[in-house]
């Protein structure tokens, strides 16, 4: 449970005798609106940018910046210009991209700016290394019943300095029709295995509906200098039937295809402001706003850089019969 | 005949070479009668001998050799060997007695009760010179030999005058009878003593009368409530704990209570303090010089000496309240030697809220569903005190203090169904009763408890001793349970119970030494030292979780988690009152510690000073020069101070906290009765603790290092107050104009901000009249320019971040921005609190009705505010969300004091 769960019911009993809430028009000054840039770098990859702007309370539904220009530098030089990409119906921020392609050590400066906004930057340096991991796998579970697949992650750091890190973990899962394979799907559920890295800053209170760490951020100040190594689990099979309704006949099966086994070594920046969107999430403040992180000067958001290291497992193909048990 | 030794031969030669051109002399005296050495002194010399004619009656006759010596060295010679000073003024040579040194030494105490008394001033209006009593109403005072008038004086007391004849050291016992005709207290150059005397910059004394005749909260004095109406001190939050003292943090306060640092000075979180004023004595604040006995924070000290009890006969106080009843008594277990003191307070609000809670929140549908929450609270807290006096002025002391805060909340919900019938035919019962109960249960607790033995020994006339040794512990505890049930009318079928308890605290194991010597005349030293071991708990906790399903446990999770550290605190300090001239003091000191933490030991040297120029009997200026040093942290949430906050110790990451401050100060009596002060001050503090953003301290102490930055902040204002201390109207009225701000990497890119209590302007107008014996009414206005919140006043959209499912994506409507920390000006606080007393003279004692009135005219002073949006003539608008605690609180009291 966290803290303000904790405290509010406490405060609650405490204002109800003699409490008020007074409600009044804002009429003082309010900030000018900024430009919210989201950008993670990853070297070798074409620099995109997610550019929206803030909004006052006073508006349900962010509008978009208009007339929003850009240019990415690398290393102090002109390296492109950021330009929009079509944008679907349910995004909330235009993407905007550049032809750069940073390289593992290069400085990387974003600016954008739009009309009625100041100018808004930030700037990254793209580590020169990766971290080398090394997976393991483990498949446990009983025939028709639900399987998982464990894995042993193995993360060699040898560096002497603070890092950053997130695990994730993709399924792509498809449905079998007839032998046919349709609708592939990816999602992102696994089970940290109560690792402690993954699990939160906090096991011992009641957390009944939030997950703890859900963007499974972790540092590496327990194993600085070493390496580290992890044990997650994810679904490997799901042997739920489902009959078309047309023709009560056909039976389906949704079959998991892939593991991608991701870890992402992100900026400390990063690191922060996901920590500190959990705690917003979490309603951690309770007289006072969460102050959510961010590097943008100017404006607000994140310009930080993200090396992946995965490992991808392919699951065996499984077929069904008609008692609806595998094979 | 006595002879006197001479060796004029040899300082004749030695002073020759120094004294240069001076005159010199030969003389030879073999047994001459001490005229007849006059005489030829005078015919040599050619000036002329002053002196009483009894002084040289019983001189002995003269013998010595002057070959070429100077008149002084004839005259030390000859008179001053022999105990006779003289003066050269002139042609003329003045000689007098040569006065020894006396010390007069003793307690002053109260005549009806023979408790001590603190902070009397003994004072000598020929030499001009006095001291006051120390803790235990021990007072040394070096004067001449002679005939000697002292007077004894103490605010609420008729002052004692007496003559007698300093011939060698002497004890003097006073006793002090006490007076409520304040028009009898007699200016008295330095010695005044007044409603509220400021005897350093930024140190305030003031008796408890004033607290208890001050309006109150819920008719409990308070004497932090009473630290409140000075200048330069501002509150947390309405109602909530801590206090800001010129421009510093909440946990940079030194709370002591007979010497014992109090780490929760607050129950309910700052609605009442620890310190219950029927059992205080005396309070000492220091806000701007710090003497170097005084360690460890770097904002105030607030020193609270409790009473020892009547030695003479039982007395006690009973009190009965709205929401709150306390008693103490007090008196003798052995006549004239051995004293008890007890005290206890209790609130009563448990006894109706849980109804009124529930009758407030209690929802039903009617079909089986209800849902309601109740709750209580509670504090009770117990001073005891037993004192043991000696011969010699010395004395023994055992004392206890047991505070505890309790706080519960429950929310019950119950739903029952009644499924059926199932179908015809069936062979099933055809009405299925379900019952699904859940009960969450939220336990807090805190207090501190305090135990310590003092004794206190008069070494010699001069040289007092304190020892100490002390026990002292801090605790919060949060308890919470949920548990969950679902059955039918014949069976459990599943319950679920979830246990979490989270402990934390500090104990601290001290003993301490401090010794007062008046070393002369003008030097009375203070020095001594302090171990203090600390053990910090600033987290245990244990998590359990329990499945049942029928009769099969399951038992789901168990967690235990301990975080221990311990530190050691080595302290040693010396300090001097000098006594320049009859006008100027100077009181240097210095303040040595070793603090030894989990990973790191640290070192510093604080520096003390302070100096005081007496220009007028009516003027005086002062000025004092401070450092200091904290070296544990109170880990508080997003500005808001709570029971639960952890205190740790530094670490090699996390260094100690320093604070210097330099200030200033004007003191101006224009007439008896009436002072008037203006200090002006500018403190630094170096190496404070912030949340960093994005991060918050949870009671999770692991990695709480990580959770904070490291940097410095800065204060400086300028106080005035006008106080009228006699006469049947009495008060003050001040104004503070102040700046605070704070600068920290990580924090507003590292820029600098205001600092939460960065308000601009306070007045405090405090006005006690007393119409009769029966009857008195006190007001206080209270108004602070808006402190400083967080709040954001633009938001913008949640970002898509990988690796979440977009089901799990938190349906949060945006992140609120903050633009800076502590960007917005909260709206300006401002209170009137009253109260009116009417006593009742019994054959047994007084009885006395009060009636007070909290936030007179229901100011909604902010509690916190927060921005949100609203539709407001069908248009929506940016709105801003005020929270207030106290509307007007009215509360009565009946108390009987016998």
């Amino acid at each position: 449970m966290n803290r303000a769960t904790r405290i509010l019911p406490l405060l609650l009993a405490a204002t109800l005798l003699a409490g008020c809430e007074q409600v009044s028009e804002y009429t003082g000054e309010l900030p000018d609106l900024k430009l919210v840039l989201y950008s993670f770098v990853r070297p070798d990859s074409m620099v995109r940018v997610d550019v929206h702007q803030t909004r006052y309370f006073s508006n349900n539904s962010s509008e978009l910046p208009r007339e929003v220009t850009g240019e990415v530098h690398v290393n102090g030089q002109l390296a492109g210009t950021l330009y929009p990409t079509p944008r679907s119906p349910w995004e909330l921020a235009v993407q905007h991209v550049a032809d750069v392609y940073p390289r593992p050590g290069d400085r990387v400066r974003v600016t954008a700016r739009a009309e009625g906004m100041p100018e808004a930057s930030a700037e990254v340096t793209v580590p020169a290394d990766t971290v080398p991991i090394r997976v393991d796998t483990t498949l446990l579970g009983n025939p028709g019943k639900l399987e998982r697949v464990h894995y042993t992650l193995h993360i060699n750091d040898t560096a002497r300095e603070r890092h950053y890190y997130r695990l994730i973990v993709e399924t792509e899962t498809y449905e079998v029709v007839d032998g046919e394979r349709y609708n592939s799907t990816r999602h992102y559920a696994f089970s940290p295995e109560n690792d402690p890295l993954l699990v939160g800053s906090n096991n011992t209170w009641i957390n009944e509906d939030v997950v703890p760490n859900r963007y499974h951020i972790f540092t590496n100040e327990t194993f600085e200098g070493t390496g580290y190594t992890m044990r997650v689990s994810a679904g490997a099979r799901n042997t739920t039937r489902f009959e078309y309704a047309h023709d009560g006949q056909t039976i389906g099966q949704r079959n998991v295809m892939k593991h991608h086994v991701t870890v992402v070594r992100i900026d400390e920046d990063t690191y922060l402001h996901l920590k500190s969107l959990m705690l917003l999430e979490m309603g951690e403040g309770v007289m006072e706003p969460v102050q959510v992180h961010a590097n943008v000067h100017g404006g607000v958001g994140i310009i930080g850089y993200a090396v992946y290291s995965t490992v991808t497992f392919e699951m065996p193909e499984v077929h069904v019969q008609e008692s609806g048990y595998i094979n | 005949m006595t002879k006197i030794l001479f060796t004029g031969l040899l300082l004749a030669w030695l002073a020759g070479a120094a004294t240069g051109q001076e005159r010199l002399y030969d003389f030879s005296f073999a047994g001459e009668p001490v005229e007849r050495v006059i005489a030829a002194i005078e015919r040599a010399s050619g000036t002329r001998f002053a002196y009483p004619s009894s002084l040289l009656a019983r001189f002995p006759a003269v013998t010595g050799e002057f070959a070429r010596a100077t008149l002084r060295q004839v005259l030390d010679a000859v008179f001053v060997a022999r105990g006779i000073t003289y003066k050269l003024q002139g042609d003329y040579i003045i000689l007098g007695k040569q006065r020894r040194p006396v010390t007069v030494s003793g307690t002053v105490k109260d005549a009806e009760s023979r408790e001590t008394l603190i902070g009397a001033t003994v004072y000598n209006p020929a030499s001009r010179r006095g001291t006051a009593t120390n803790e235990h109403g021990f007072y040394s005072l070096s004067l001449e030999e002679e005939e000697a008038r002292l007077v004894i004086s103490f605010v609420g007391y008729a002052p004692f005058d007496l003559t007698l004849a300093l011939t060698r050291d002497t004890v003097i016992a006073v006793e002090l009878q006490p007076s409520i005709q304040l028009e009898e207290v007699t200016v008295i150059g330095e010695s005044l003593s007044a409603w509220i005397r400021n005897v350093q910059p930024g140190q305030v004394q003031f008796p408890v009368k004033v607290v208890n005749n001050l309006p109150s909260l819920l008719s409990e004095s308070d004497v932090l409530k009473t630290l409140q109406l000075l200048p330069g001190v501002k509150t947390g939050n309405e109602g909530l704990a801590g206090l800001h003292v010129r421009g510093g943090n909440a946990d940079e306060n030194l709370y002591l209570m007979d010497g014992i640092p109090v780490y929760n000075p607050s129950h309910l979180m700052g609605f009442f303090s620890t310190f219950n004023s029927n059992v205080i004595k005396r309070v000492d604040f220091y806000k701007g010089t710090f003497p170097a006995r005084y360690g460890g924070r770097l904002s105030s000290v607030v020193d609270v000496r409790l009473k020892e009890g009547n030695m003479q006969e039982v007395h006690g106080n009973l009190s009965v309240g709205l929401l709150a009843s306390k008693f103490d008594l007090e008196g003798p277990l052995e006549r004239g030697k051995t004293s008890f003191q007890l005290s206890a307070r209790r609130t009563y609000m448990d006894l109706f809220l849980p109804s009124l809670l529930r009758s407030v929140t209690r929802e039903t549908d009617g079909h089986g569903w209800e849902n309601y929450s109740t709750g209580r609270y509670h504090f009770t807290d117990l001073n005891a005190k037993i004192t043991r006096k000696f011969r010699g002025n010395d004395q023994l002391s055992l004392s206890v203090y047991w505070g505890k805060d309790y706080m519960n909340y429950i929310n019950r919900s119950r739903i029952e169904n009644t499924l059926g019938p199932v179908e015809e035919g069936s062979d099933v019962s055809t009405t299925y009763t379900h019952l699904s109960t859940e009960e969450r249960n939220w336990k807090w607790g805190w207090g501190n408890f305090i135990t310590l033995l003092e004794y206190g020994s008069r070494v010699t006339e001069r040289l007092y001793g304190r020892y100490l040794l002390a026990y002292n512990r801090y605790v919060s505890t949060i308890n919470v349970k949920i548990d969950s049930t679902l059955s039918t009318r014949r069976e459990q079928l599943l319950s679920n119970y979830t246990r979490s308890l989270y402990h934390s605290g500090i104990e601290d194991v001290i003993a301490k030494v401090d010794f007062e010597y008046n070393l002369s005349a003008r030097h009375t030293a203070r020095f001594g030292g302090e171990v203090i071991y600390h053990t910090f708990t600033p987290e245990v906790s244990n998590f359990t979780h329990l499945s049942t399903a029928g009769e099969i446990d399951t038992l789901g999770q168990e967690v235990e988690m301990k975080n221990r550290a311990r530190g050691g605190e080595l302290s040693l300090f010396a300090e001097d009152e000098i006594v320049l001239n009859h006008r100027t003091r100077l009181h240097p000191g210095v303040r040595l510690t070793l603090f030894r933490a989990v990973d790191a030991t640290y070192f510093s040297a604080e520096p003390r000073l302070s100096f005081h120029y007496a220009a007028s009997d009516r003027l005086s200026l002062k000025a004092s020069y401070s450092a200091m040093s904290q070296y544990i942290h109170l880990l508080a949430f997003g500005g808001v101070s709570l029971p639960s906050d952890l205190w740790v110790p530094v670490t090699r990451r996390i260094p100690p906290m320093r604070s210097r401050q330099v200030a200033l100060g004007i003191y101006y009596r224009p007439h008896p009765g009436w002072e008037f002060t203006a200090e002006t001050y500018y403190k630094t503090m170096k190496k404070q603790i912030e949340c960093i953003d994005g991060a918050t301290i949870l009671p999770a102490y692991r990695a709480w290092e990580e959770n904070v930055t490291v940097g410095e902040g800065r204060a400086r204002g300028v106080e005035l107050q006008l106080q009228r201390q006699q006469g049947r109207t009495t008060g003050w009225v001040n104004y503070t104009l102040a700046w605070a701000d704070r600068r920290f990497p990580g924090i507003n890119r590292g820029k600098r901000f205001p600092a939460r209590n960065d308000s601009r302007h306070g007045v405090n107008v405090v006005v006690m009249h007393r119409f009769s014996e029966a009857f008195d009414a006190s007001a206080a206005w209270v108004y602070n320019s808006g402190a400083r919140a967080t709040i954001a006043l633009e938001m913008y959209d949640m970002p898509k971040i990988e690796g979440v499912n977009d089901s799990d994506a938190p349906s949060s409507p945006g992140i609120p921005h903050v633009e800076y920390r502590n960007n917005y000006q909260l709206p300006d606080y401002h209170r009137l609190d009253a109260s009116v007393n009417y006593h009742r003279q019994k054959r047994w004692g007084t009885a006395t009705w009060s009636v007070s009135v909290y936030n007179l005219y229901s100011r909604k002073n902010p509690f916190f505010v927060y921005m949100d949006g609203e539709v407001r003539d069908g248009t929506r608008k940016s709105v801003l969300r005020q929270a207030s605690l106290f509307p007007v609180i009215p509360s009565f009291a009946y108390s009987i004091t016998f």
